[in-house]
């Protein structure tokens, strides 16, 4: 990864009447690496993609993609010609099929990438005549992002690719993702799924009211922001919740029979094992889970994010 | 780099993949022509009645000739025949007829056909036949061209050659009722293709967030108003094309020579830039896709209805001929009739340069007022 910054964000603002939707932020994001933008609904993270797109004029700050201004007028055909851009809830002219989609998208760009090689990337070649409105939703999104690879853009904006994505559906555009990134491309993603950011992101900004409040890699932020490790003792039931409750201070059973600790230092866990063997406890697995981006959201907020809303 | 033409190829593609598109925009005007064409056709009775008024009178007596026609055209038993004198006004009979229709046998008339049946070279000694055009079936004309042809073939015994021909003038109105239609039906489809259309694509697409999608490529909202406006004059074009070459056909129901000649091309061109224009407009204002179609609709029927598509504007009522005055789509109808089937070259071009003026006034605030990146 280069240190060459592709975007840069400096105080930038955008309000809608008297709804500060971002709210004086500023980042940057480096040539070659997954830039996740994350945040529940309504963060402000699609009026900030939407203002690099060029879609959305800022109140006020700057920002600049590929070194070029979004607010001069000049370089805005400049930005479109080298970003490649997949909206929320992505939709294109449901009566054209995928390959007609690719080749009318392409004849829009002076630079084109072949349709077919496009159809090889996103593994659909036998749906290339298919017409784009029988197509599922998960096989859409895969078309939307072929269409924001159609001019082999240097940046591509994914906003929210997989909401509403079944898992099968989900794991398949993050194949497409993660092959973007072998390829140099940066990619600016928005999201709400926190297994997303965690399993492409090289570094995330978490985005609440329109205020950045975390930045870094997701290693680094779950380390600082996780918490600790917890102990899990599957159907553990009654039994071991209370041979554990006895010698450790912060146990919970969950509605299922699995038993939680957090643990505070590593002898907890040579404890707890030798603990449950004495009393000859029945239980299924015993082992240990690191904190994941959903404890850093919810140490950051309080909440934790289920589809996009904090509850 | 033009960047639109991919954008009507994709607009067309969806037109001909749509079946409801092409009903509207093909089928229907046919379909109204069908209906109002039969409506306005059948409206004859049982014995139609028909003035003589034969000039062809010498010492008060009326020639043999002209005698032998009325006869014949008595025998048919179709017509209730009324004969008018020399020294009584046709034109004001007719005017006051309910069903104005006479054959004026003119003065000469049997002395000419004499000369003709004595010389092959001569040509035939017409008729004149007034009649009120608007009447699409009438029955009269085809019933007295047979008599004339019977009438001819006893003259002549082992001839084909025409002796005595019809020669039909209007009795009353300019043209008949399909005369009078047909440029509507075309003028009402490129109002109703361009205004619906355009509402239609803009607020489908917006609401879809394919609009938002191309607004983030290299195409400008100039080339998407250019890309709606000339997929719609492509499909105005196939629709009027079809509509006249109907008019051609040997079977056709709907016999109308009229012709797309150079005033009714740039009419139609003008008109389909000026009606998208509007339904950008709307769009800009009505953002729900289903409140502008319906506001689409709410414009585009009475519309239809105020600017002498279907009835001449003479005949409105006096309350309803200055809101006619002010439709873009009576221009765009009067220029249409002046140029397909009244031969008025003039009034078609001063028609024409007026729907061109709307055409840009509507398309440059189609494109001013279309949103490419919000503010």
């Amino acid at each position: 990864m280069g240190s060459e910054p592709v975007i840069e964000v400096d105080s930038l603002v955008k309000r809608y009447g008297d709804l500060t939707a971002v709210d004086n932020i500023s980042f940057k994001v480096q040539r070659g690496e997954v830039f996740a933008f994350c945040g529940p609904n309504g963060a402000g993270k699609t009026t900030t993609v939407e203002v690099l797109e060029c879609l959305r004029v800022p109140t006020s700050g700057s920002a600049k993609v590929l070194g070029l201004d979004i607010s001069k007028r000049s370089d805005l055909h400049a930005i479109r010609s080298r970003i490649g851009v997949l909206p929320q809830q992505f939709n294109t002219f449901e009566l054209l099929t995928v390959k007609e989609s690719l080749e009318f998208f392409g004849s829009v760009f002076d630079k084109h990438v072949d349709p077919d090689e496009l159809i090889k990337v996103i593994d659909m070649a036998e749906y290339a005549d298919m017409l784009y409105k029988n197509l599922s939703g998960g096989l859409k999104q895969r078309v939307g992002v072929a269409i924001a690879l159609v001019n082999d853009p240097e940046i591509v904006f994914l906003d929210e690719p997989t909401t509403g994505l079944d898992p099968k559906a989900r794991r398949g555009v993050w194949d497409v993702i993660t092959n973007l990134k072998k390829n140099g491309k940066t990619v600016f993603l928005t999201t709400h799924y926190m297994d997303e950011v965690e399993a492409l992101a090289d570094n995330v900004n978490v985005i609440l009211n329109g205020k950045i409040v975390a930045e870094g890699s997701p290693r680094r932020l779950i380390s600082k922001y996780g918490g600790q490790q917890t102990l899990v003792v599957e159907e553990g039931q009654v039994e071991a919740y209370n041979v554990l409750k006895g010698i450790l201070s912060d146990v919970v059973m969950e509605p299922n029979g699995d038993v939680l600790v957090k643990i505070n230092s590593k002898s907890d866990i040579a404890n707890a094992f030798s603990a449950l063997d004495e009393n000859n406890v029945v239980y299924g697995r015993f082992s240990v889970k690191g904190a994941s981006f959903d404890d850093v959201f919810l140490n950051l907020t309080g909440k934790k994010l289920v589809e996009g809303e904090l509850r | 780099m033009m960047r639109f033409p991919g954008l009507v190829k994709v607009f067309l593609k969806h037109w001909y993949r749509r079946k409801s598109t092409i009903f509207w925009t093909i089928l229907f005007p046919i379909l109204l022509i069908t209906i109002f064409g039969s409506i306005f056709s059948n409206m004859g009775q049982s014995k139609v009645g028909l003035y003589v008024q034969n000039l062809d009178v010498k010492d008060g007596q009326p020639s043999q000739m002209s005698q032998g026609l009325i006869s014949a055209l008595n025998s048919t038993e179709a017509f209730q025949i009324t004969l008018v004198n020399s020294t009584q006004n046709l034109d004001d009979i007719l005017n006051r007829a309910s069903n104005p229709r006479a054959i004026i046998i003119h003065e000469g008339f049997g002395q000419e056909v004499a000369t003709s049946l004595h010389s092959r070279e001569a040509s035939p000694v017409s008729l004149t036949l007034k009649r009120d055009m608007t009447q699409v079936a009438d029955p009269a004309p085809g019933i007295i061209n047979t008599v004339v042809r019977q009438f001819n073939t006893y003259l002549l015994v082992n001839s084909t050659r025409e002796v005595v021909t019809v020669k039909e003038e209007a009795g009353k109105s300019g043209f008949r009722y399909i005369d009078f239609f047909i440029p509507g039906v075309i003028g009402m489809t490129v109002m109703t293709a361009g205004l619906m259309g355009a509402v239609s694509i803009n607020t489908e697409y917006r609401m879809n967030g394919v609009l938002r999608k191309l607004a983030t490529t290299p195409l400008s909202k100039i080339d998407w108003v250019l890309g709606v406006v000339i997929y719609e004059i492509i499909i105005a074009f196939v629709s009027a094309g079809i509509i006249v070459g109907l008019g051609y056909l040997p079977f056709s129901i709907f016999d109308v020579h009229a012709s797309l000649n150079l005033p009714a091309v740039l009419l139609i061109f003008a008109g389909t830039l000026a009606f998208p224009g509007m339904g950008m407009i709307l769009a800009r204002f009505v953002r729900d896709p289903t409140a502008a179609d319906a506001a689409a609709n709410a414009i585009a029927f009475p519309m239809m209805f105020l600017s002498g598509t279907f009835f001449p504007i003479d005949m409105y009522p006096d309350f309803l001929k200055p809101i006619a005055n002010i439709l873009p789509l009576t221009y765009l109808n009067n220029g249409l009739r002046a140029a397909m089937v009244n031969n008025q070259p003039d009034v078609a071009f001063a028609n024409a340069a007026l729907v061109m003026v709307i055409a840009i006034i509507s398309i440059c605030a189609g494109i001013l007022l279309t949103n490419w990146r919000e503010k």
